[in-house]
């Protein structure tokens, strides 16, 4: 691979790498399951939907949250795209390995806690067991999960579960996820962006962009910036684009 | 404690205890008010419940069962709230050193199981029933001897008759307050006055007309047995014999159109302890199938190494089975299908993982963040009371330590801001911060917490929740914005 390579060479190379890619979409969106293909639940934010395949979220399927896990914003951006879901009907299941889970925080985003079943498991087999329970189950809207570890064989299962079920499964997983095996229909990762301004601000906007590391039927890296705010009276919580403010984020960084 | 019941929409309190009574807490009184005199400053903070008059007739009933140890007929008295037991006891006083024996020793033996009775003996349900709820008894209790039962009543208010409520304004109307006021009336003008109940109720009290009593029943308890010839040691085996047994005891539900909410497993291990495995549902259900596979869920989770000599299936609570109308199109779920498949994956896992780890959160109004919430078992009834109002978005940290974690932070000024903290072996600098809020709460605990917290963000655009307490100055990591 040392030797240069002519234009000509590398505009070939391009055509086919572009030809398997649109053969490999063209795979993947035929074995989307057809049954209940054609209602999908909005994230609540326009832009977010675009970014995921289908242009939504699609009973049934799991998404994949890869996080840091050091308060960038992961499972609150799940659990606000998840209140979303829940207006629909359903309860929201909770496994929750760790016992961190915090129900007022979750109530402030916007999910009511009668319509949550907290599921705390002792070890790894059990709440890999738990989640895969709670995803067959066609009385649930969200499952949402931490788990770590777990081959392809696992996470396999939890989507063949959320087929049969038609729930919708958030799970977390860290980053060490990103080497393996995606069934999930979409694989998102979470980055809080620096907030401009003062060192004492006034409102708590809060920047996250969120990339898509791998979808089915849809390329990986496409990438979103967006908002979580609290001004708007009739949400607990607002999804919006980031308000272009060139000039503050320029200065805030000394600040 | 302290129960509230809702007529007519307002919350008035139903009934509370003493201590509540020493802070001014009345019966009648609307709740808010009595909220705000239940938790006094330096005193215990009142508990505030729903009333539930269905629970209290359950438990008088289980009551009326302990108490035919005294007499073989026990009846509940018919009046509301239900709140009193009736007992037959011809024959029986003998037995425990008299009538005035059986009395002391009725009163003992509730003591500690929490009541607090007033037990009165005399020779009608009727004048027992009124000396046990209008006289005086100094020790809470009361014997009439043979035959004196119009002396004894003639001092308490008309009350005491056991009288329907449109009949005792008529009464009071004419100032007639006391018994012996009524039996001086001509007997013959009492029906056209006051209708023919208070003559019946008189008659009834003063024995000249005969009260009969139906004894509760306690309920025939379902089980089903199986011993074996020689101990069972296959795991297969003895899920064939248990499906059978339950099976016999289906059987015998199907008759009074009940299914099982909750059934015990015993298995009988000869001369070592026997071991209970329960299996516990949220509705109640009469299919085998399902029943069988939350059993074997359960079977899982019990540890056994000797053979089985027996086992025992016995029922525990079997509610009338729930009728669920068949919906017109059944491709579409509607909602209570979905409620059902919901119930039956909470059953599922809480069998299988156990009932503390299903669980509710009921969100408390407690300002210290780690006791804002309690978990409740969802196989539990709901208590179904209200939420108090969320905290605003982002103000609290969706991942809560379990414990709050010693961070070393440095600030610029003594009671300042964090500037910069090390948390999981790495240095965060905090670019902006929100706060101070400050927490100070418990102090009815063992420890008050007294604390400052600031929602912080790193230069990173991660966000932290930390703390400062105040009593020691030490920095706390909280929670983060995960």
């Amino acid at each position: 691979m040392t030797s240069p390579t002519s234009p000509d060479d590398r505009a070939a190379r391009r055509a086919v790498v572009q030809e398997l890619r649109q053969q490999l979409q063209q795979l993947e969106r035929s074995c989307r399951r057809p049954a209940g293909g054609d209602v999908l639940f909005s994230t609540g934010l326009r832009r977010l939907d675009q970014l995921l395949p289908g242009d939504g979220l699609l009973p049934g399927s799991l998404v994949e949250w890869l996080t840091a896990d050091r308060g960038e914003g992961t499972a609150t951006l799940a659990i606000v795209v998840a209140a979303q879901v829940l207006k629909h009907g359903g309860a929201l299941v909770v496994v929750d390995g760790r016992g961190e889970f915090y129900p007022p925080a979750a109530q402030a985003l916007g999910v009511a806690p009668e319509r949550v079943v907290v599921v705390r498991p002792r070890n790894p087999r059990d709440t890999f067991w738990a989640l895969e329970q709670a995803l067959r189950s066609s009385g649930v809207a969200v499952v949402y999960g931490r788990v770590e570890g777990g081959d392809a064989l696992v996470f396999r299962r939890l989507q063949l579960a959320a087929e049969t079920g038609g729930s919708l499964g958030f799970l977390l997983r860290p980053a060490t996820g990103r080497s393996q095996v995606c069934w999930a229909d979409a694989r998102l990762a979470v980055r809080a962006v620096p907030s401009p301004g003062p060192a004492r601000p006034v409102d708590w906007r809060w920047r996250l962009r969120v990339e898509l590391l791998h979808g089915r039927g849809k390329p990986g890296g496409d990438m979103v910036e967006l908002e979580l705010h609290d001004e708007d009276e009739t949400h607990p919580l607002h999804l919006a684009p980031p308000l272009a403010r060139p000039a503050l984020s320029a200065g805030a960084t000394g600040s | 404690m302290l129960y509230t019941t809702a007529p007519g929409g307002s919350q008035a309190v139903a009934a509370c205890s003493r201590r509540a009574a020493q802070y001014g807490i009345r019966l009648g009184m609307p709740l808010a008010e009595a909220r705000a005199l239940g938790a006094p400053r330096g005193g215990q903070p009142t508990a505030f419940a729903p009333y539930d008059p269905q629970a209290d007739r359950e438990a008088l009933g289980c009551l009326a069962v302990w108490c035919q140890q005294f007499s073989p007929v026990v009846a509940l008295a018919t009046d509301e709230p239900p709140d009193s037991l009736l007992l037959d006891i011809t024959g029986c006083a003998h037995l425990f050193g008299g009538e005035p024996g059986l009395v002391q020793r009725a009163v003992a033996e509730l003591r500690p199981c929490g009541y607090v009775a007033r037990v009165a003996l005399a020779d009608t349900p009727g004048a027992a029933w009124a000396i046990a709820h209008y006289a005086a008894l100094p020790d809470g209790t009361a014997v009439v001897p043979p035959g004196q039962q119009e002396a004894a009543l003639a001092p308490l208010p008309v009350e005491a008759l056991r009288l329907p409520a449109d009949v005792l304004p008529a009464l009071h109307d004419l100032d007639l307050r006391r018994v012996e006021q009524v039996l001086k009336l001509p007997r013959a003008t009492l029906p056209s006055r006051f209708g023919p109940v208070l003559l019946r109720r008189l008659d009834q009290a003063l024995g000249r007309l005969p009260e009969v009593l139906t004894p509760v029943q306690p309920a025939e308890p379902i089980a089903a047995e199986q011993a074996f010839e020689t101990p069972l040691a296959s795991r297969q085996l003895l899920e064939a014999v248990l499906e059978r047994l339950l099976e016999q005891v289906l059987a015998r539900l199907q008759d009074r159109e009940r299914g099982m909410r909750q059934f015990v497993v015993t298995l009988h291990f000869g001369k070592q302890q026997d071991t209970d495995v329960v299996v516990s549902l949220l509705t109640s259900s009469d299919s085998l199938r399902y029943l069988m596979h939350l059993l074997r869920l359960r079977l899982d989770a019990v540890r056994w190494r000797l053979a089985v000599q027996a086992v025992t299936v016995s029922v525990v609570a079997a509610p009338p089975l729930d009728w669920h109308q068949q919906t017109l199109f059944p491709e579409e779920t509607s909602e209570t299908e979905r409620d059902q498949h919901l119930a039956q994956l909470i059953e599922v896992l809480s069998n299988r993982l156990g009932e503390e780890a299903v669980v509710r959160p009921q969100l408390l109004p407690d300002a210290q963040p780690e006791f804002a919430y309690r978990y409740e078992p969802r196989l539990r009834p709901s208590p179904a009371a209200g939420s108090p109002p969320a905290p605003l978005p982002l103000s609290r940290p969706l991942d809560l330590k379990r414990e709050p974690l010693t961070v070393a932070v440095t600030s610029v000024v003594p009671d300042g801001p964090p500037l910069r903290f090390s948390w999981q072996g790495r240095e965060h600098t905090v670019a902006h911060y929100w706060g101070p809020e400050r927490i100070e709460a418990g102090w009815w605990r063992e420890r008050e917490a007294r604390r400052d917290y600031y929602r912080v963000e790193t230069q990173t655009g991660e966000r932290f929740w930390l703390f400062r307490d105040r009593d020691s100055g030490d920095w706390f990591l909280h929670g983060t914005f995960a």
